[in-house]
């Protein structure tokens, strides 16, 4: 840190230098008197043979969080030298925002002491940020020197989406091996009843149904069905963003989906997930607490990507799409090919649902509000009513969800009954 | 710190020539001044405050000139502590305008500017005291040069302790 002069020195030099000019123009004392005070406080300047040496040291009240969470940055400064007025600001990253406190502050440090400051700041959109970037200022009293410096510790906080609780989501048309909570056709164990049949030799004695065979007059027995789990895949539209962070549709889909994969995963489902984007990502299905953690922490980094290369879908490997998935599309369905790559899953047999997040509100958010740009989005919202039906038309189950509703809501009427749907090319 | 409080060390500033020379073009020029130096405080900008600064020491200028009274060594001195106290005080606010500053912080840096005003005071009335004895002894024609010599000395040594020096 190399001190150097402030703005402030070079006034008091150019109001000096004028003074002086001014005295000797019209030869009178005054001027030169007033020029004093001036070259004192220039001359005030503290002894640079060194900027004082300290130690600054940061702490996060936490480093996982949710969107809509605060983290309190408590911040240590320890000098060795004494450093009369130490100015310190905490940079923020984008979308971080200041919830209580400031984040620059002036201090001054004895030699050997301590101080330390705190501030809050609240989280409002997912994503990984760095808050070890900090900026020094060491302010000579006189105001007429500073010197600068900045030091970077690597201070990550990740900041997960908000995933809602939901109780009803679209069951799965077709079941998997593994136990699970959905009632398979096939017979077996299980607790659900089935049919009832003429007794074999082999048949369990527990499950003969003494109230028929007494009627029957022969032994008859109760078959159960199994309870099975499902494969469900998230499909994420990341080629289309509509809006600002963090009330993107981007974002919407990504807080759907991680409602979703808890939910799913609640109920013993194994459940992946398919970023389909400027770039394909994925992760196979799988469940437990872990495949939750995994797919929050696959969400996080969600983003648009430009590039050339059209994603395609049969590209993937066969485990990331098991043939009998429940594939969950989350999309504005604003891209084309987004929304062929879902007519082709659907023709290819899978049991496709399209969550369709609105983009009218998100965009609405941006704009101004005047009259123009309200008939523009009420527009734009009978153009995409009619995409949504034509979609429908073709085969594909969507359930249009406007962001400021409750999935939960959205979710119902699917989760209760679902036309089974053949999709055409 | 408030973004008011530089407005007293402005109108002191504005005061002392229209103190000196209550005319009508030193009472322009100090309303000039105190537009600048308000203008400056106010778009927190260093610029319009030494303008307005130097506009004021034009003010000044014309009204020792004016009236061509004796030296006034107090008024002169008022004059040149309001410009410091302007320049410190603008320029604190300005560029820790946002930031949340410790009590401490604010009490020192008062007791500084305090005690520098004392100081220059005090440096002031050497100067006078030690420039009347030098009239005493020295003839008509070597005083000017005295005096010339003096303050380039000064200003360098200003310049060489605020601007020029690096560290060691």
């Amino acid at each position: 840190m190399i001190p150097r002069a402030t703005p402030l020195a070079f006034a008091a030099a150019t109001l000096i230098a004028w003074a002086l000019l001014l005295g000797l123009v019209t030869d009178r004392a005054e001027l030169f008197v007033a020029a004093v005070p001036l070259a004192a406080g220039l001359l005030g300047v503290g002894p640079r043979t060194r900027a004082p040496r300290f130690e600054l040291r940061q702490e996060l009240s936490a480093d996982r969080l949710a969107e809509g969470d605060r983290v309190v940055v408590s911040v240590h400064v320890a000098a060795s030298d004494p450093a009369p007025m130490i100015e310190i600001l905490v940079a923020l990253p984008p979308l971080i925002e200041i919830a209580a406190g400031s984040n620059r502050v002036v201090l001054a440090v004895g030699p050997g002491t301590e101080e330390s400051w705190s501030f809050a700041v609240l989280c409002p959109a997912r994503g990984r940020f760095d808050l070890g970037t900090v900026y020094l200022r060491v302010w000579d009293r006189s105001g007429m020197a500073v010197s600068e410096s900045r030091q970077a510790s690597a201070q990550p906080i990740s900041v997960y989406p908000y995933a809602a609780p939901i109780r009803h989501v679209p069951r799965p048309a077709r079941t998997q091996l593994s136990f699970g909570n959905y009632v398979s056709p096939l017979l077996g164990e299980g607790i659900e009843p089935g049919e009832i049949r003429p007794f074999l030799p082999g048949d369990r004695t527990r499950r003969i149904n003494w109230r028929v065979s007494l009627r029957r007059q022969q032994l008859y027995v109760t078959q159960f069905h199994e309870e099975r789990n499902a494969d469900v895949v998230l499909l994420l539209d990341a080629l289309s963003d509509s809006g600002a962070a963090p009330y993107s549709t981007l974002d919407a889909s990504v807080r759907a989906a991680a409602a979703l994969a808890g939910a799913y995963l609640a109920r013993k489902d194994r459940v992946g997930f398919v970023e389909f984007g400027g770039f394909l990502r994925w992760i196979n299905p799988a469940t437990g607490q872990r495949q939750g953690a995994a797919l929050v922490e696959s969400l996080l980094p969600a983003a648009t990507h430009f590039s050339y290369v059209v994603p395609q879908l049969d590209r993937l490997p066969a485990r990331v799409l098991p043939p009998q998935a429940l594939v969950i599309a989350l999309s504005p369905l604003l891209d084309r090919r987004f929304v062929t790559a879902l007519i082709d899953l659907a023709a290819r047999g899978f049991d496709v649902v399209v969550l369709a997040v609105s983009p009218i509100e998100a965009t609405r958010l941006v704009l101004g509000g005047s009259l123009l740009d309200d008939v523009a989005c009420r527009l734009w919202a009978m153009e995409w009513q009619t995409k949504l039906d034509g979609l429908r038309r073709q085969g594909l189950a969507i359930v249009e969800w406007h962001p400021g509703t409750p999935l939960d809501a959205v979710l119902a009427p699917i989760a209760r009954s679902r036309p089974r749907p053949v999709a055409r090319r | 710190m408030n973004r008011w409080w530089p407005l007293l060390p402005i109108s002191v500033m504005a005061a002392v020539p229209i103190w000196v020379a209550p005319s009508a073009p030193v009472v322009a020029l100090e309303a000039v001044a105190c537009l600048f130096c308000a203008l400056g405080v106010f778009r927190r900008r260093v610029g319009p405050v030494t303008a307005g600064g130097c506009i004021a020491m034009i003010g000044y200028t014309f009204a020792v000139w004016s009236t061509n009274h004796a030296v006034d060594v107090i008024g002169a001195a008022i004059f040149g502590l309001a410009l410091l106290f302007v320049l410190d005080v603008s320029e604190f606010a300005r560029r820790f305008h946002g930031a949340q500053i410790a009590n401490d912080v604010m009490r020192a840096q008062t007791n500084y500017w305090l005690g520098r005003a004392a100081l220059v005071a005090g440096a002031i009335a050497v100067l006078t005291l030690g420039g009347s004895a030098v009239a005493a002894i020295v003839p008509g024609s070597g005083r000017a040069v005295i005096a010339g010599l003096g303050a380039v000395i000064a200003f360098a040594g200003a310049l060489y302790g605020g601007i020029v020096r690096r560290p060691s």
